[in-house]
């Protein structure tokens, strides 16, 4: 064949062949952008998506018009979720160790890259102490800050990656604060080589909680018999979304059982100004298993204040605790249910009312704050509980 | 609009390619004039308006010229388009450096800059001058005329193509499917260049160049110009390669602009490999005229520096660029009086070694605008900064070893070699051109190249999203 063909008409085969590629190219896509139908909603990205810009002389004259349908034609992208799937490919291919928005870790763990701002730890650190201060006496006020994967799995980080202070930044809270202080650092190493962060997402697991949960109460071990129950084994989580890649394993997501718990624990959630906006029957909501966010399995997701019925047990009589919280909380808070008659977790990024009356009104007796030391370090919203 | 934007890609390029290629022959121009000021106009609503006005003003100025032939009307051409290119480009930068110098306090303009405006004057100021010296014929066409100003492809960061090499093309020219093939394999790898290397490579620069100067380590500072070195050439050569790519698609033959300058052995012959088309615009509107090195050597020295100091503003409105010129202009003049002699006695390694480490120094005074970072990051590069190497430098080495070798090898004339040696037709060897421009190629070259144009734009297309891609995550909560 090749040998009876002409050297001419195997170029014109060659040029055939490139300007069809090529055509098809743009104008494939292009056809696909118009006939496919918009998605408002990326749960990869966990975003709504851009829409067609508004058009008119004055956003065509500024630019705005212009900017806005750049978006809305990356937005709506076909295949959008699959090109940056082969894009991440790629750079792992060539041996990128990050992407800029995390850094590729051994053993399919994923790491978010982070910063530390220590000037703001020292003043969230101060906060505490003000806010634990204005409680009074009569309650008994906790810190626990959690370490992230990316020091307790140290080992897993790529060669040379170079990340926050977290050693650092836990000793000088573990110094200078006045609470009551659980150091998890050491209880969290000697369970390093267990599942005790996702590989995929920035959290803790639950396994993690549970042994935060008994560093916490002084106990080497659990006195009660859980069951660990498997409630997704597809969870992609926040790390996935900034490099997603089609290799990645998913995640398993776990809740602990205590089958001598005879009890229920419903839950109410509150808006910031105390209107009641959701009411479920457990500190799980299953409605999150079936959505990319599938770790707001556990409390619902963020709230401002979360009220959750405890025990009627006579040990928990007459114990109430304010959990203050960033999200690691939402799956430590389950193993408080039979310690205490009432839970009550605030979020200080929705909630900017007087905390020490939210305490009163409810009758608390001890404060937790429970942060990982990144958002510590990170938070804006502590001054306006200690003002 | 940039050609790596989706907006440009799956939007702008098929529906002028098929409104150009369907319109008929007579009024092919005028589709490519309007495709190309809509082109401008999405990125610079406003400035349209002021290519539109440079459009007459430089046709009037055509005519005038033609008509009088004396050296009033081609000042008259010429001080019209420097006072539009002064004006928008220089205005803030002069009314800065007199306030600075002497606290006049005069207004700043704070006006954007027009983009590629300093491409499309210095082409109408060549077509001006051609026309005087009777090298380019007078433009009655005005469609023709302003297709030629405004066209798209090399609108935005060239080449400066000057009128008369492409004057009987835009009059009339043909379109075949092997320049249509040839064009669109080209702008592949032109659009690879910039989005596969320049992007990802500039990554490593944007985080050397954010750091603490003051404290920046030998090596961290060598891989961090050594990244902008990379990221500048495949950036810039991307998008010549893409405009001759697109020229080729319409049926213009653009003169290319980069000859793997990296690969030079001086700093004069850098200058013959780098930004082909604005040397020789400054060596032909400006070096001759001046009297080049035809009025003695005091005067060759005095017309280099000033074609230096010109060269280093056009790219930009601000002293560093004027300091970076001159310190190419220095090396130039060293070069002509002693330095190139020496070079040729000298190993070729070193040679290549002279030439890199010189232009890598050029690049640092070109990259950092402020004058006391550029002396930071050059002592940091000598030893004066933070130590030899920290975790921080070894981990940009190991994580970006590989794009470096890539670019390193890219930017040498080896991957075209190896391009032709994949491809050529075997059966008939070495002698298998059939002319000038179409090499023979192999039943396997064919299925190679085409395999090659298609990942190039599908891996693009890949980084181009991903660098959109902006998970929104409740946060760390």
């Amino acid at each position: 064949m090749a040998r009876t063909r002409s050297q001419k008409g195997r170029i014109q085969v060659n040029n055939v062949l490139t300007a069809l590629i090529f055509t098809v190219f743009i104008f494939g896509f292009l056809i696909a952008s118009l006939v496919l139908s918009d998605r408002t909603f990326s749960d990869m990205e966990n975003r709504n998506l851009a829409e067609f810009p508004k058009i008119s002389g004055e956003t065509v004259l500024s630019g705005d018009f212009t900017k806005g349908f750049e978006t809305y034609v990356q937005d709506q992208f076909p295949s959008r979720d699959r090109l940056m799937s082969l894009q991440t490919g790629l750079q792992r291919a060539a041996g990128k160790k990050d992407n800029g928005m995390v850094l590729f870790g051994q053993d399919g763990y994923l790491f978010s890259i982070e910063t530390l701002d220590e000037e703001q730890l020292a003043r969230n650190v101060g906060y505490i102490n003000t806010i634990a201060e204005k409680m009074g006496p009569g309650i008994f006020c906790q810190l626990m800050v959690v370490p992230t994967a990316t020091d307790i799995l140290k080992d897993k980080l790529p060669s040379y990656a170079v990340t926050p202070d977290e050693e650092g930044a836990l000793e000088y809270v573990r110094a200078n604060t006045r609470l009551e202080y659980t150091d998890l650092r050491d209880t969290l190493r000697q369970h390093a080589s267990e599942y005790i962060y996702y590989r995929t997402d920035h959290h803790w697991t639950t396994l993690g909680a549970l042994y935060a949960y008994n560093a916490w109460k002084g106990e080497p071990q659990s006195a009660r018999e859980y069951a660990a129950e498997l409630v997704s084994d597809q969870f992609y989580g926040t790390n996935f979304s900034k490099a997603v890649l089609s290799s990645i394993e998913p995640d398993s997501i776990y809740r602990y059982n205590d089958p001598a718990d005879p009890e229920a624990h419903p839950m109410e959630i509150y808006e910031a100004d105390g209107a009641l906006s959701k009411q479920l029957e457990s500190v799980y909501d299953e409605s999150y298993l079936q959505v990319k966010d599938k770790y707001s399995y556990f409390l619902s997701g963020n709230n401002p204040v979360t009220k959750i019925r405890g025990s009627s047990s006579e040990a928990a009589a007459g114990k109430r605790i304010m959990v203050v919280k960033d999200s690691f909380a939402h799956c430590f808070i389950p193993f408080l249910l039979e310690d205490y008659e009432e839970i009550i977790a605030v979020d200080l990024r929705y909630y900017r009312a007087d905390l020490t009356a939210l305490a009163q009104e409810n009758g608390i007796t001890e404060v937790l704050f429970l942060y990982n030391v990144l958002n510590l370090a990170q938070d804006k919203n502590l001054i306006f509980a200690a003002k | 609009m940039v050609f790596s934007s989706i907006s440009f890609l799956f939007y702008f390029l098929p529906i002028a390619l098929g409104l150009y290629f369907l319109a008929p022959g007579k009024i092919k121009n005028l589709v490519l004039l309007i495709a190309s000021l809509f082109f401008y106009a999405w990125g610079e609503p406003a400035y349209v308006l002021l290519m539109i006005v440079s459009i007459f003003l430089n046709y009037g100025a055509g005519r005038l010229i033609a008509a009088r032939r004396n050296r009033i009307s081609l000042s008259l051409g010429i001080a019209a388009n420097l006072l539009i290119l002064g004006f928008f480009k220089y205005a803030d930068f002069l009314t800065g450096t007199l306030n600075s110098l002497f606290s006049l306090g005069l207004p700043e303009l704070d006006l954007p800059l027009p983009i590629g405006i300093s491409f499309y004057t210095f082409q109408a100021m060549s077509y001006l001058v051609d026309l005087y010296r009777k090298d380019a014929k007078l433009q009655t066409n005005l469609i023709d005329f302003a297709a030629y100003i405004a066209m798209f492809p090399q609108l935005i960061a060239g080449p400066i193509v000057r009128l008369r090499s492409i004057e009987d093309k835009l009059h009339s020219r043909t379109h075949t499917l092997n320049g249509f093939a040839r064009g669109a394999r080209r702008f592949a790898v032109g659009l690879g260049k910039k989005v596969l290397i320049a992007n990802n490579i500039g990554a490593v620069w944007d985080q050397v160049s954010a750091s603490d100067l003051t404290q920046l380590p030998v090596l961290t500072a060598w891989i961090g110009i050594a990244a902008f070195t990379l990221q500048l050439y495949f950036d810039f050569s991307g998008y010549s390669d893409m405009a001759i790519g697109l020229g080729k698609m319409f049926g213009f033959d653009f003169p290319e602009n980069f000859r793997h300058p990296y690969e030079s052995r001086s700093i004069t012959e850098f200058w013959r490999r780098w930004h082909i088309t604005l040397g020789s615009w400054f060596r032909e509107y400006v070096y001759i005229p001046l009297g080049g090195n035809k009025k003695g050597l005091k005067r060759q020295l005095l017309n280099i520096f000033i074609v230096w100091m010109l060269t280093g503003l056009w790219h930009g409105a601000s002293w560093n660029f004027v300091l970076w010129g001159l310190f190419f202009g220095v090396f130039l003049l060293l070069e002509k009086v002693w330095l190139l002699k020496r070079l040729e006695k000298i190993p070729r390694v070193l040679t290549h070694l002279y030439a890199i480490v010189i232009v890598m120094i050029s690049w640092v005074i070109f990259s950092i605008e402020e004058p006391g970072s550029i002396a930071a990051y050059l002592k940091a590069m000598f030893g004066f900064g933070g130590g030899l190497a920290d975790t921080g430098s070894l981990y940009l080495l190991t994580s970006n070893l590989i794009l470096f070798i890539i670019a390193a090898v890219g930017c040498t004339h080896f991957p075209a070699a190896l391009g032709r040696f994949l491809i050529k037709d075997r059966e008939r060897g070495k002698h298998s051109r059939i002319d000038e421009s179409e090499l023979g190629v192999s039943g396997i070259g064919v299925i190679l190249q085409n395999l090659w144009t298609l990942a190039l734009l599908l891996a693009s297309t890949g980084f181009i999203i991903a660098s959109t891609y902006n998970p929104f995550l409740y946060f760390r909560f």
